[in-house]
């Protein structure tokens, strides 16, 4: 016993605020990515470490997180959705052809969020009322989002004009791209529900023990349903933005978006196996796949060597996985 | 009896972080004796019998094998030398038939081409369960489909094709009935006549006084003692183990008086669920005790869930205070006032990622929120309430349970059903596996809640503490309710009787 409380007491913390949740293992992320930023600014000869190639960055990751909040709540559920490209697509798409009838742009917007949020929540009841495995059923919905993104289309674009529409894609809030802003209040809300709310506690619960989760009354399955409904509606809202930036609406988009986004998340620290993870870690995950992408392509390395870049990334994050909790943190959140 | 020694750990200390989990222990075992040894959670005993399997290593000490003095590097190597240790959850593989099983690692083949001669393999594994005793258990049977107490005797052959002369045994009997616990000393001792020295584990220490030959106990990493079984009577035993005495008293005399509310809580009519229980009626007063006894696999689990919602059943009624209920989910029960302490702790009732706080307000975070945002001020006020209340340690709402000791867990466990202030508690195999100062705490802690008017049920398949907690006791045999007692008329004979 005095082994057990004493480790305890030097483990426990006060872990309250909303900013609590930055793990050691994160701080070793977070080392990689500096050591990472110093790298490519020595490499790039000063083309690199810039404001405005952070801002470029920045940007980039912008959607990757707006979608990588709704797959944490999910692969903290322990479960993981890799349909997400394609919905970047079919969302794209969709909010282009409705945009082509005149309907105002935030009404565009909203309308293709609870669409997708829709879509989501089909996918969530699936997993959760048909106890099937999630990995399946959303590489299952990548076929059929994908699928109805290019039959709709034709493959080819659909064009936007509304110039509100595009401005989400491509303008500035003061000196900070519009897409950034969204993605820091997205960040912040999400942190916010999974630590303050009963949503995220129960999310936490669900993938931590499903069988004590039942138990303990948590209604189980409307955990995960929002969990898929949330990553959709976000997916609608990344899409959305991805069309204003490309000024058309594009069922080819999004095809290694599902590898940044898990990279991303697994990255941060969101465990595999559900029960543990928070948004502070996918804000660092995101950006370190959104800076090997962006330094590799300005010491010019071909983008499609970049992607194999990525897989090895997600490849040694899973690795970092297990070891940290081979190494005792246990599934201990915190 | 033969004095020689199998083996010696000298001066062992082993220190983790913060802790020194074993300091200075000397701890020895003679050829072909039982050698129990006993300490409360965190003593320091799986410490010892890790480093004695080569899972630790020690920082100081040495361990003389068999009159040598060696260096334990590795599970395998132990094995090599003849320790088998078989762990409370058992190590098999499920998909695998028996003797796939006993001979892992240690395979028979044939030929350059190494592939596996069932045959040899299907023979031997015969030779062996006749060697224990056990001719029931078929070598090509697939295992997942043997009971956990056959399992244990396929893990026992495996150590014999080790040929072990040392078999550790951790808690062999924490999930076997007493028929079985019987048959597995028989096992036991048939194995100290051939010569094979067993360590035995547990923390029920009516087995040792039957089993061992000599018991070593710890105390907060170190040695107390070690003595001729025949010099110790539980009371010392308890003082060693604990430092203190523990008085059992206090909860018999109550009795009487805790029956004067007449209330009914509880009426359980007629319920049946086919091949798991039949016919299942009782009823349970506010501020009574129900005890549930019976063999494992008496259908007392399927019948506590069936009534805590996660079960559902064919026939009959449940109806708490006059009102008939329906329970589609736990969900309804929780709501109900109905709520279950699961037998399995880690897997049913407490999440491990978690900690203190976060497990005790799980079932009650609909009280302390507002539009899904919870008050953290109210969530300490509350969690640190019921730390004081069942004097949870550390006294810390946020450590992790995953660090706690089982008696800690199994607080924290009832802590989150006695926050949402149930009217009924049921308490299935509430001080498994925990030890002797957590369980006076719990049957304290159960006593008090049924005092406060709670009914309480109280599944065990120890009959001591069944007979200590009780005012009622109900036996199950074979899905059916094969008897009932008042406290005041229960023997452990005659409730066995009903029971096998």
């Amino acid at each position: 016993m005095a082994l057990k409380e004493n480790l305890a007491n030097s483990k426990t913390k006060k872990k309250f605020g909303l900013f609590s949740g930055i793990r050691i293992r994160d701080m070793g992320v977070l080392f990689a990515l500096i050591i990472l930023i110093i790298f490519f600014a020595i490499l790039s000869h000063g083309r690199f470490f810039t404001i405005s190639n952070f801002l470029t960055v920045s940007r980039q990751v912008s959607l990757t997180i707006i979608v990588g909040v709704g797959m944490t709540f999910i692969m903290i559920t322990g479960n993981i959705d890799l349909a997400v490209g394609s919905y970047l697509a079919l969302s794209g798409v969709l909010v282009a052809a409705i945009l082509y009838y005149g309907v105002p742009w935030y009404l565009a917007v909203i309308i293709i969020m609870i669409f997708m949020g829709l879509i989501g929540a089909l996918v969530g009841t699936v997993v959760a009322k048909q106890k099937l495995n999630s990995l399946i059923v959303t590489l299952a919905m990548l076929g059929i989002a994908s699928g109805a993104a290019l039959a709709y289309t034709g493959g080819k674009p659909i064009f936007i004009k509304n110039q509100a529409f595009i401005s989400i894609g491509n303008g500035y809030f003061g000196p900070i791209p519009i897409p950034v802003v969204i993605a820091f209040f997205i960040l912040i809300i999400g942190q916010f529900v999974l630590r303050k709310t009963k949503f995220g506690r129960y999310a936490y619960a669900v993938g931590g023990n499903m069988e004590a989760a039942i138990t303990s009354g948590i209604n189980v399955d409307r955990i995960i349903i929002y969990a898929f409904a949330i990553t959709g509606m976000l997916s609608g809202l990344s899409g959305s933005i991805m069309a204003g930036r490309l000024f058309s609406g594009n069922p080819t988009v999004g095809q290694d978006f599902n590898l940044d986004v898990i990279a991303a998340v697994v990255i941060g620290g969101t465990s595999l196996a559900g029960g543990v993870g928070n948004m502070w870690g996918l804000l660092i995950g995101a950006f370190l796949v959104g800076i090997i992408g962006n330094g590799l392509t300005i010491l010019g390395v071909p983008y499609f060597y970049q992607i194999i870049a990525k897989g090895l990334i997600i490849y040694i994050a899973i690795l970092i996985d297990r070891q940290t909790r081979q190494a005792g943190l246990g599934k201990s959140r915190i | 009896m033969n004095e020689e020694k199998i083996f010696i750990m000298k001066n062992i200390t082993k220190t983790f972080p913060g802790v020194k989990a074993l300091d200075n222990v000397t701890f020895e075992v003679k050829k072909g004796e039982i050698h129990a040894l006993v300490g409360e959670n965190g003593a320091g005993k799986s410490t010892l019998i890790k480093i004695l399997s080569g899972l630790y290593k020690p920082d100081a000490g040495q361990i003389i094998y068999k009159g040598k003095e060696i260096k334990i590097n590795s599970p395998k190597q132990a094995k090599d030398l003849g320790i088998s240790t078989i762990y409370q959850e058992l190590n098999l593989c499920p998909n695998l038939t028996v003797a796939d099983n006993i001979f892992l690692g240690n395979e028979k083949s044939k030929t350059i081409f190494q592939y596996i001669d069932d045959d040899t393999q299907i023979n031997k594994s015969r030779e062996y369960f006749l060697n224990l005793l056990d001719s029931e258990i078929d070598p090509k049977i697939i295992t997942s489909n043997l009971s956990i107490a056959q399992q244990q005797i396929v893990e026992i052959a495996k150590a014999l094709s080790y040929k072990s002369e040392l078999i550790i045994m951790d808690e062999p009997t924490s999930s076997l009935s007493i028929h079985e616990t019987e048959k597995l000393f028989e096992i036991i001792n048939g194995l100290k006549n051939q010569g094979i020295s067993v360590i035995y584990i547990s923390h029920r220490l009516e087995e040792i006084f039957k089993i061992a030959d000599t018991a070593t106990i710890l105390r907060d990493g170190k040695l107390i003692g070690t003595k001729a079984i025949e010099d110790l009577d539980y009371s010392t035993v308890v003082k060693m183990m604990v430092g203190r005495e523990i008085e059992n008293k206090y909860y018999k005399t109550n009795i009487q008086e805790s029956s004067k509310k007449q209330e009914v809580l509880l009426e359980v009519k007629n319920l049946s669920k086919k091949g798991l229980f039949e016919n299942i009626s009782f009823t349970l007063n506010a501020g009574e005790i129900v005890g549930f006894s019976g063999l494992i696999g008496a259908g007392r689990t399927d019948l506590m869930k069936a009534l805590s919602g996660q079960l559902k059943f064919d026939k009959g009624k449940i109806i708490i205070k006059g009102e008939e209920k329906i329970f589609n989910s736990p969900i309804d029960a929780i709501k109900s006032g109905i709520v279950i302490t699961s037998e399995d702790r880690k897997n049913e009732s407490l999440f491990m990622n978690f900690n203190v706080r976060e497990n005790i307000t799980i079932s009650f975070l609909d009280k302390i929120s507002k539009y899904g945002y919870i008050f953290s001020s109210k969530e300490k006020k509350f969690t640190n309430e019921f730390i004081s209340r069942l004097n949870i340690k550390p006294a810390n709402l946020e450590t992790p349970v995953i660090t706690m000791s089982g008696g800690n867990q199994q607080k924290v466990a009832i802590a989150k059903w006695l926050i949402t202030e149930p009217d009924i508690l049921i308490m299935d195999e509430p001080t498994r596996g925990i030890d002797v100062g957590a369980k006076a705490e719990i049957y304290k802690l159960i006593k008090i809640l049924a005092e406060q008017g709670k009914g309480i049920i109280f599944v065990s398949s120890e009959l001591p503490e069944i007979l200590l907690v009780s005012d009622k006791i109900l036996v199950m045999n074979k899905g059916k309710l094969a008897g009932e007692f008042l406290n005041k008329d229960a023997t452990e004979e005659k409730i066995l009787e009903l029971a096998v």
